[in-house]
């Protein structure tokens, strides 16, 4: 059923009419659909399309047309009121959301003079500069914007410390600050453990976990990813954060996540945890836990710094005892965790129903850490994983728009991500990539993330169901089968909900599980059994 | 609130013009002449007839979305010898902008554009990297003078493109993409592109402003090519879109959008200077939804450039 709608005289952004073509096309039952102005070349090929010409009559390049081929006449008509509802809201918005818009840092601080933390999202080159105003007015700032050289980075991180101010970021997309989230974050209960993190999606997983285990957190303090990588720039922020989590009588324990420090700032960083008197808990990402303190428990994942955490905040008295409490027994324990025996039986019912060409793992992540965490499994269990996030070159992906052997793919990497929004915001590159992996014969298992909270997709799962579906076709058309593994950061309390989402995700077959380093093991798991022949 | 035309192509005063658009980056007026008009914040974003709004913007904006609701879609724009103001009626007087034009913004790209290329056509042609330097296809694959600048544009443009192309736009795998892929191999290519593709400016008007720029300037300059396709595209201006007509507007005249003349400097440059090309080309592929692409789409079809281009797939 092919329909044409009209809006005579109407001017809308190139983005909304965009977005609204790519969200009619998401719409069940909506085979095509063109949301474009009514030029005659456009008006052309909407007729060598099939649509009916007395629609197109009487049309010009001021009006915007609304064309689309669903299954049916009142699919059609409800597409067709979705695109012009959506494209008026965006309009709306961007014309004056009651929220007042200004157009300087002094401005804004006139508006809001209590105000004690900016938040800056300018373009890289003049991101150093607004973060100095902020600082040079006695504000926390948070540098959302990426591509500040690591000498403006370690010059504001002096301001701020001589200041007592924190300098979160550069690229820091998350914290939770008194309980609000800001930038990419989620809606989690606050509570007694302090984060200082490192790692975006790493901060926004362990949140999650420690919501779902029944704490919460007082603050989530984001660092930037060079904080504590860095020699030169030293932890300075991860320094003053701690020092800050210390002082808080909110907050009774203190979690660390990032990727390897560097070693000296990883002194520094565990002496700060030590001097804070309070039970700490500290996960460096790839590299090998350090040997446990009384008050100081190393994490060896994600999903272990936040059960760390939370134990610690439930009374565990030390490091020792709260490990104790971690054991597995065979079948899912008091936080949901699947225990291993159980993650390596429903690996081994997946990989029986492959073919035998299947033999690889697909991993493809939105979030940057969680595409480490599963790289660091996958690497470590596989004997080798190519990843355009490889630190090892002869493990770098050579083209990462090709899959060859094992991969995990940061598909937020800015290899992807130029002139394009992020995959959290947008995941269609994604929904893409994860379609095309379907139709590739030796894909035996694809692994996903999909993050939740302010500043992601309003639907996630649903961006990319469609293409879950396509791919598992592709490979039951072949005489095989494609898992899917997911796990899904958030919280009941996000606006996307974390129960529609793992819904959505099951409904499509897709196995979802309650963290991303677990689901890395039933896909590594998977993959494992595939690449040695045990599908057969 | 201070004001200046950025463009020698603003129409003098006095004119009113409906307001027919207010987004983040521009506030969009239908001039008279059936082209449009910008008022921007910043000149990166500017198109070849536009004001700046120097300080200010969000606020000119925010005013003249509030007055386009309340005048269900009637608000106008004056310009006069006192400036530049929303006027919506009663409605929308209350919240009326006032803007001094205060020297006008000398704005003009030719001179460096003129400049630009004479200093690639001044260089030998080992130096341009012209057909015949060495037996790589895809150097001899574009013969322009443009050959390093032509690999580098594609790579950026491909590496942009991500996993698989977009299937929306004139590149994809869609009915524009379609559509675009039997126009090409039409006689009437690229002239019957006007007004072609998705987008309040069509994807096909910024191909044709991004092939103009590259062309004019491996012949010598603005305006120096394609007499007959200028010609043809005048005629078929009002063919497209207010914003494809100011857009092409300005092509036609020499005037590409700033993003397009950064970049076509940069590609003169580019032996020297890589990371300008590349930088440029980031700058052009975060231009509206896919404007910067399809402009840089076109650009590198002007070089000549034959390699492995997403186009000739």
């Amino acid at each position: 059923m092919k329909r044409i709608s009209v809006k005579k005289g109407s001017y809308y952004d190139s983005v909304f009419l965009m977005l609204a073509t790519r969200g009619l096309k998401g719409l069940p039952g909506v085979s095509d659909a063109i949301v474009a102005m009514a030029t005659p070349m456009n008006l052309d090929m909407l007729g060598d399309m099939g649509f009916a010409a007395a629609d197109l009559e009487g049309l010009g390049p001021n009006d915007l047309v609304a064309a689309v081929d669903a299954r049916d006449e009142a699919t059609a008509a409800a597409a067709i009121a979705e695109a012009f509802d959506s494209l008026t809201r965006k309009k709306t918005e961007a014309a004056g959301s009651g929220a007042s818009k200004v157009g300087s840092f002094r401005a804004a601080l006139a508006l809001e003079p209590a105000a004690n933390v900016a938040v800056v999202s300018v373009p890289g080159a003049f991101a150093a500069r607004e973060a100095r105003k902020a600082l040079e007015a006695g504000l926390h700032a948070m540098v959302f914007s990426d591509n500040v050289s690591l000498e403006d980075e370690i010059a504001l991180k002096r301001l701020a410390t001589s200041k007592g101010l924190l300098l979160m970021g550069p690229d820091c997309g998350t914290a939770i600050l008194n309980g609000k989230p800001l930038c990419f974050a989620n809606v989690v209960r606050r509570g007694p453990i302090g984060v200082v993190a490192a790692s975006g999606t790493g901060l926004q997983e362990t949140t999650c976990l420690i919501d779902r285990y029944g704490s919460g957190v007082s603050q989530a303090i984001g660092t930037g990813g060079r904080d504590m990588k860095n020699a030169a720039v030293g932890g300075m922020t991860s320094l003053l954060a701690i020092e800050a989590l210390a002082a808080d009588p909110a907050t009774k324990v203190i979690l660390v996540v990032s990727k390897p420090p560097a070693a000296e700032v990883a002194a520094k960083v565990v002496a700060a945890l030590r001097a804070s008197g309070k039970p700490s808990v500290a996960h460096f990402l790839g590299a090998e836990p350090g040997a446990d303190e009384a008050r100081l428990a190393y994490a060896s994942d994600l999903e272990e710094a936040a059960l760390l955490a939370t134990l610690f905040a439930e009374g565990a008295a030390d490091a020792t005892s709260a490990k104790g409490r971690l054991r597995e027994d065979s079948g899912n324990d008091r936080y949901n965790r699947p225990s291993k025996i159980a993650i390596e039986t429903l690996a081994a019912a997946e990989a029986r129903r492959l073919a035998p060409e299947q033999r690889y793992l697909r991993g493809l992540y939105t979030g940057g850490t969680l595409a480490d965490e599963a790289l660091f499994i996958a690497h470590a269990m596989l004997g080798g994983v190519r990843s355009n996030n490889q630190t090892d070159p002869a493990w770098t992906m050579a083209d990462p728009l090709r899959s060859e052997g094992h991969v995990v793919i940061d598909l937020g990497d800015d290899f992807f991500t130029a002139g394009k929004p992020h995959p959290m915001i947008d995941p269609a590159a994604r929904a893409e990539r994860l379609a095309a992996e379907g139709r590739d014969p030796g894909t035996a298992v694809v692994l996903v993330d999909v993050v939740l909270g302010y500043g992601s997709h309003a639907d996630p799962a649903g961006a990319c169901v469609g293409a879950i579906r396509a791919a598992r076709a592709a490979a039951a058309a072949r005489g095989g089968y494609l898992p899917v593994i997911a796990s899904v950061t958030g919280t009941p309390g996000d606006p996307q909900g974390y129960g529609a989402q793992v819904a959505a995700l099951e409904a499509e077959g897709v196995v979802v599980m309650p963290s991303n380093y677990r689901a890395a093991l039933v896909a590594v798991e998977i993959a494992r059994l595939a690449s040695k022949g045990a599908a057969l | 609130m201070r004001v200046s035309t950025i463009g020698f192509l603003v129409p003098p005063p006095p004119w009113t013009a409906r307001v027919i658009g207010a987004t983040a980056k521009a506030v969009t007026l239908l001039h008279g002449d059936g082209a449009a008009v910008s008022v921007v914040g910043l000149p990166d974003n500017m198109d070849a007839r536009a004001f700046v709004v120097e300080e200010g913007f969000d606020e000119f904006s925010r005013t003249a979305g509030l007055a386009l609701r309340a005048d269900g879609g009637f608000a106008r724009a004056s310009y006069d010898r006192e400036g530049l103001g929303i006027a919506g009626g009663a409605a929308t007087s209350a919240v009326a902008a006032e803007a001094i034009v205060a020297g006008a913004f000398p704005w003009d790209p030719r001179p460096a554009l003129l400049e630009a290329s004479a200093r690639l056509r001044a260089r030998p042609p080992a130096a341009r990297g012209a057909a015949g330097d060495d037996n790589d296809p895809e150097r001899a694959s574009a013969p322009s003078g443009l050959s390093d600048a032509a690999r580098i544009l594609a790579d950026e443009l491909a590496s942009a493109r991500g996993p698989v192309r977009s299937p929306d736009g004139i590149h994809g795998a869609g009915p524009f993409g379609d559509a675009f892929r039997r126009l090409r191999a039409g006689p009437g290519f690229p002239a019957d592109l006007v007004g072609f593709g998705p987008g309040s400016t069509p994807a096909g008007d910024d191909w044709i402003a991004g092939y103009l720029t590259g062309r004019d300037l491996l012949e010598g300059g603005p305006r120096s090519s394609e007499p007959e396709l200028r010609s043809a595209l005048e005629a078929a201006l009002p063919r497209t879109t207010p914003a494809g007509r100011a857009l092409l507007a300005g092509a036609i005249a020499g005037a590409p959008p700033a993003y397009l003349v950064e970049l076509a400097i940069a590609a003169a440059a580019a032996k020297a200077d890589e990371r300008r090309l590349r930088e440029a080309a980031r700058a052009a592929l975060g231009h509206g939804a896919s404007s910067g692409e399809d402009a840089m789409a076109g650009f590198l079809d002007a070089t000549g450039y034959r390699g492995q281009r997403p186009d000739a797939l």
